[in-house]
């Protein structure tokens, strides 16, 4: 018997794997379910470096190596897709993209409306960089 | 249906409820904390998380040893949690984009614990450095007319919530038994190695026979060890031969309890060393793979070199090895995972350069 | 020379290769060249036909068994199990060079390449010249498969294949109702022989030793009778089923409607399919399976009787028929009936020498027959040529200068098949005659009534030299008349009233020539000199001949005396007093109604065949499309129901889709888990 059973590293491989799926099913945002995406792949690669380690060889590190090279490409190509998306809906919202359901059949639209947004605090004006500011002449008391 | 299912296979409610309750919890506080129009608020959510972490980590790990690196895997794993249930639910992108750096770099002290040092370093470079950098950028690039509608909802926050603790159920499920089967052996054999240890006290070869049990008996101890050493071929032979010698000792011998006391000795070597094996998984003899990573399949168990914990021990210079077995095992597949990185950027370019 | 097996089949391979190349090539390269490919492979089919008939003769004249019984098995088609033990089944285009099957194969081949010669000249400028040599070619094909075939099935496909042709040429000019109608009459009506046929030859295969050759279905036969274990109600049944098929092809009586009406296709297919070779295939099968009916009395007195009835009746049905083609096909329903009736007649129980004899006359009659029936149906065809497509009798007449050479040759056909003596068909329907009538001396259970058919055998002969000869006398006799058509057929000359051009090119005119010499002599030659006879005595499984027969002069003085006496009559009626027929008919108004009508069998059919069977399947027709088809769109309906019930789900949202993936994943799980 050991410390920490294999099967500690596994469930938390899983919880975080199940999160992620969740993310991805529930959020709307592009970006939000991109990144929900990556932490399933984290979970995945923690059961791999959790085998590499209790079969005591690198196997499983090398296939987290190959895991990292194609989340890569992937963020590439999807954060590429997703500018092109955004450009044309001016919007990250992925359900803004239904076209593709049977003909004739109602786009699905939220009907719930939101709270009203809570008013911004107002940004701090700061003046811009090398430009003198401005200033009150200074009262000498010569 | 599927506790249905479950209690089928295995009878005692005591069995699931381990699973069920911090899932329950834990699918409470994801869909309270799920953005929507009219949201909760958060600190029930919250609690509830919590609870369910807490409940997690009393009653599917059940461990009772501390030690720095106990300490350290509770920890991480926490912290790793936490910031995936931040992540899925924050409103912000932003801010969802640091929780995942936190889950990232959370991730790495797993790597760090799991005698992966390299892969800690790559993963928060990549990570934490290249792709959140990257996903900021868009996201100032995107968001600059202010938060959309979207964040603030999402889609069949009940089902998907219920989708995925069902599948997490499915899988903890399936690893509560393989911890079970592991702890039942343990107990098994320790059974069986003070029987033995019993037998090896005794002072006569017939005390000693009276003991170990009648030989073809199910309930004879080299029987027994023969079952439980059947998923591994080399024991199982093993013990065969030991078997055989020990029914060989002449009872006439005058240095027969010698030689019975050495049979027993050796059979509780063999059983000590399967008590080491339970817990690590046994590399498959005909895996096409050279040592560079990690000793072959091909090299018998004993021969392996362990931890005092029974782990096999890792290669202390994890990089310079890692890279061995990627040049030589994995040569071809890092050569297509090139190909691909640059397949992906020539992708990427002329996919965000096209104009609409 | 003496063994043909190396290129019999050449016979049936050079009019398929024709009407292949023909269907193929005809309509757009060869048009008005059509006829080429047909009369070159009729002609090298009928060389080889010849060369065949002399191998075989060769043979009989030196009696060696092999040569003059030639079998050659060229592929092996169906083969299950072993044929004879364990109901296996043989078949193979095995082809059978023989006495019978080289003289149809002769017969056959010769009056095909005349008769497409003569429609070079009679289709000329149809549209579908092309067309109509390629189904003649694959006319030919079939009708010689089904001549030398050597066993039942291959019989069949030839049979099957000549009603197909017989179909499409009848149908020819499918655009006029009438043709297209007539088509499928015949096809439905030779269909109803041919399911007896099929049942004849299962039953021959199942009950009689499980296989298909003739050879060895008449040896098993033969040796079942011999060891007393023959089955003979079954051996009638499958008689019957056979006669059955012979029946519709040969149009006899209860089947024969479809004949006349055959006659809406082009006149050269009359010639060739409905008079000289298709019709005869029943003779021919009758004929083949001798050695079966000979074995039961009584499936040949239904012969003889089908055969007598049917002469009677259409003899009888031709004589107030006033469409020239009509009579002719009547006619031959008539002499069809002469043929079974001779079949019929050759009861071993009158002498085994008698079955020979009897299949010797009818198979004579067939020969004679081809020659002289086709020769009429083309020169009336000639005549309906040169009236402009006229051929209705009553609207024409005194031709004999107008077309001179037709008038002789029609003259010629018309005096062979009157029996007018010492030509062609006197020999022949003599022997036919002397058959029924030795039967009618000798035969064992049927004896008197072998004697009544030779009598109505007798009446038939006066009443055909009449039919035909009024035929010949309303065409060619009498004042000239010719109908105004003949003349917008041949618009080039534009004199109305100018005769001299109207009679058929030679390429018409030669063919006729050719079979009016056949017609004349070949009677003559091969009847009294007993050659024909000789020859086809020697097919296998014939008894062999008795010295008894030779030329019986009561029989021949009174049929000779009852055609001329039919031949004078029609000149008396038709040229001496033209008033008589039609006081005749006032005075027996209901008789020639009767006949007219063709004895009303087509309305009797139509009242209680047709007529039920149209209303059953109205009554089909009807639970099909509102029982059948209602269940079957019911299942159409439940489904397309039930997808737009679920149309919502494919609503475009990806992670709607995503959800669907990971419940179905998880149940997938589920599943694999609870097998833990």
């Amino acid at each position: 018997m050991v410390a920490l059973p294999l099967h500690h590293y596994l469930i938390v491989g899983a919880i975080l794997f199940a999160l992620g799926l969740i993310g991805f099913l529930a959020r709307r945002n592009l970006i939000i379910m991109f990144l929900c995406v990556e932490m399933m792949l984290q979970g995945v690669s923690i059961n791999l470096a959790a085998f590499a380690r209790y079969r005591g060889n690198l196997q499983g590190q090398a296939f987290i190596l190959f895991i990292v090279t194609v989340a890569a490409c992937e963020a590439a190509i999807a954060l590429a897709l997703i500018l092109m998306l955004y450009r044309r809906q001016h919007s990250l919202d992925v359900s803004k993209w239904q076209e593709l359901r049977e003909p004739g059949e109602e786009a699905t639209e939220d009907t719930e409306p939101l709270p009203p947004a809570p008013r911004e605090p107002p940004l701090p004006h700061l003046t811009p960089a090398g430009v003198e500011p401005e200033h009150q002449p200074e009262e000498s008391h010569v | 249906m599927f506790f249905c299912l479950l209690s089928a296979e295995i009878s005692p409610a005591a069995q699931w409820w381990p699973i069920v309750l911090p899932l329950l919890a834990g699918a409470a506080a994801i869909y309270l904390l799920l953005p929507r129009p009219r949201a909760y608020p958060v600190l029930w959510g919250a609690a509830l998380g919590l609870v369910a972490l807490m409940l997690a980590g009393v009653l599917l790990t059940r461990s009772s040893v501390f030690s720095p690196e106990t300490i350290l895997f509770w920890s991480f794993s926490f912290l790793a949690i936490i910031a995936g249930a931040l992540l899925v639910t924050q409103h912000n992108p932003a801010r969802a984009a640091l929780a995942f750096a936190l889950v990232v770099l959370s991730t790495c002290g797993l790597f760090l614990l799991l005698a992966a040092p390299f892969l800690m370093a790559t993963t928060i470079i990549v990570y934490a450095g290249a792709i959140i950098v990257t996903f900021l950028f868009v996201l100032m690039l995107a968001a600059h007319s202010g938060l959309s509608d979207a964040d603030d909802r999402s889609r069949e926050p009940l089902l998907t919530t219920l989708a995925g603790f069902l599948l997490l159920g499915t899988l903890l499920f399936v690893l509560q038994r393989y911890d079970q089967r592991i702890q039942e052996s343990t107990q098994e054999i320790d059974r069986l190695l003070s029987r033995a240890h019993e037998a090896a006290a005794l002072n006569s070869r017939a005390d000693m026979e009276e003991k170990i049990g009648k030989p073809g008996d199910d309930e004879e101890l080299f029987n027994q060890f023969n079952k439980l050493f059947h998923t591994w071929k080399d024991l199982h032979q093993r013990s065969e031969q030991a078997s055989i010698s020990w029914s060989n000792i002449d009872h006439n011998d005058p240095r027969a309890v010698e030689k019975s006391r050495e049979v027993l000795r050796d059979l509780v070597a063999l059983g000590e060393s399967a008590r080491y094996r339970l817990g690590w998984l046994p590399a498959a003899a005909d895996v096409p793979f050279s040592h560079m990573s990690g000793p072959p399949p091909t090299v018998a168990s004993e021969n392996i070199r362990r931890d005092e914990q029974g782990l096999p021990r890792m290669p202390a210079d994890n990089a310079a090895y890692l890279g061995r077995s990627l040049f030589s095992d994995f040569l071809l597949p890092v050569e297509l995972g090139g190909l691909l990185l640059l397949v992906a950027t020539v992708g990427a370019i002329a996919i965000a350069l096209r104009r609409s | 020379m003496s063994d043909v097996r190396p290129y019999l089949w050449l016979i049936p391979v050079l009019p398929l290769t024709a009407a292949v190349i023909t269907g193929l090539f005809g309509p757009r390269l060869l048009r008005r060249y059509s006829h080429w490919p047909c009369i070159l492979a009729g002609v090298g089919a009928f060389i080889v036909a010849v060369m065949a008939f002399l191998a075989v003769h060769q043979g009989i004249a030196a009696s060696e068994e092999d040569q003059a019984h030639q079998i050659q098995v060229y592929y092996e088609w169906i083969k299950v199990g072993e044929p004879g033990i364990g109901r296996g089944i043989e078949v193979g285009f095995g082809l059978n060079a023989d006495a019978l099957s080289t003289m149809m194969a002769l017969m056959v081949t010769f009056v095909s390449t005349v008769i497409a010669i003569y429609s070079v000249g009679y289709m000329h400028g149809d549209e579908g010249y092309a067309r109509f040599f390629a189904e003649v070619s694959l006319f030919v094909f079939m009708m010689t498969t089904l001549v030398l075939a050597d066993n039942f099935v291959l019989l069949y496909l030839g049979w099957e294949g000549v009603g197909l042709c017989s179909y499409l040429l009848i149908g020819f000019w499918f655009t006029r109702p009438a043709a297209a109608a007539a088509a499928r009459k015949a096809f439905l009506v030779t269909r109803i022989g041919d399911m007896g046929f099929l049942l004849g030859i299962l039953l021959l295969w199942s009950r009689f030793g499980h296989y298909l050759d003739y050879q060895h279905i008449f040896d098993h036969v033969q040796k079942a009778n011999e060891a007393g274990t023959l089955d003979q109600g079954l051996l009638t049944t499958a008689c019957l089923l056979l006669l059955c098929g012979a029946v519709g092809k040969s149009a006899q009586f209860p089947l024969h409607v479809w004949l006349p009406d055959a006659m809406e296709g082009p006149t050269p297919v009359s010639a060739l399919i409905h008079a000289a070779t298709m019709v005869t295939a029943g003779v021919y099968l009758v004929a083949r399976c001798t050695p079966l009916f000979i074995l039961t009395p009584f499936a040949q007195v239904v012969v003889a009787t089908l055969g007598a009835i049917s002469a009677l009746l259409t003899a009888l049905i031709a004589l107030t028929q006033n469409d020239l083609k009509r009579v002719l096909a009547y006619s031959t329903i008539s002499q069809l009936g002469y043929m079974f009736l001779a079949l019929g007649s050759g009861v071993p129980s009158a002498g085994e020498g008698l079955v020979t004899f009897a299949v010797l006359a009818a198979t004579f009659h067939l020969f004679t027959h081809a020659f002289f029936k086709a020769l009429l149906f083309l020169s009336a065809g000639s005549v309906m040529h040169a009236m402009g497509n006229i051929i209705d009798m009553r609207r024409f007449g005194g031709l004999r200068k107008v077309l001179p050479q037709t008038h002789w040759t029609f003259l010629c056909g018309a005096l062979a098949l009157a029996g007018f003596p010492l030509l062609s068909g006197f020999w022949s329907k003599d022997e036919v005659l002397d058959v029924a009538w030795t039967a009618g001396l000798h035969a064992n259970p049927y004896r008197s009534w072998y004697l009544i058919l030779w009598i109505i055998g007798l009446i038939t002969a006066g009443l055909t030299a009449f039919y035909t000869f009024r035929a010949y006398f309303m065409t060619f006799w009498g004042e000239e008349r010719i109908p105004p058509e003949a003349f917008e057929h041949h618009h080039s000359q534009a004199a109305h009233g100018e005769t001299s051009h109207l009679e058929s090119p030679p390429v018409m005119t030669i063919p006729l020539m050719i079979l009016a010499v056949f017609a004349v002599g070949v009677g003559a030659v091969l009847g009294p000199s007993h050659l024909f006879g000789d020859f086809v005595a020697h097919t296998p499984g014939l008894p062999s001949r008795s010295a008894e027969e030779s030329l019986n002069f009561f029989t021949m003085i009174l049929s000779s005396v009852i055609a001329l006496g039919g031949i004078g009559m029609a000149y008396w009626m038709y040229v001496r007093q033209p008033d008589v027929p039609a006081r005749l008919v006032k005075a027996a108004q209901g008789l020639y109604q009767l006949s007219l009508n063709k004895f009303y069998i087509d309305e009797l059919y139509e009242a209680f065949i047709l007529t039920p069977l149209a209303g059953f399947t109205t009554f089909i027709r009807i639970f099909d499309l509102y029982v059948l088809d209602s269940l079957v769109d019911l299942t159409g309906q439940l489904f397309r129901w039930l997808g737009f019930r679920f149309r919502p789900v494919q609503n475009g949202l990806v992670q709607f889709y995503a959800l669907a993936m990971v419940l179905g994943l998880t149940v997938f799980l589920i599943a694999l888990v609870s097998k833990l």
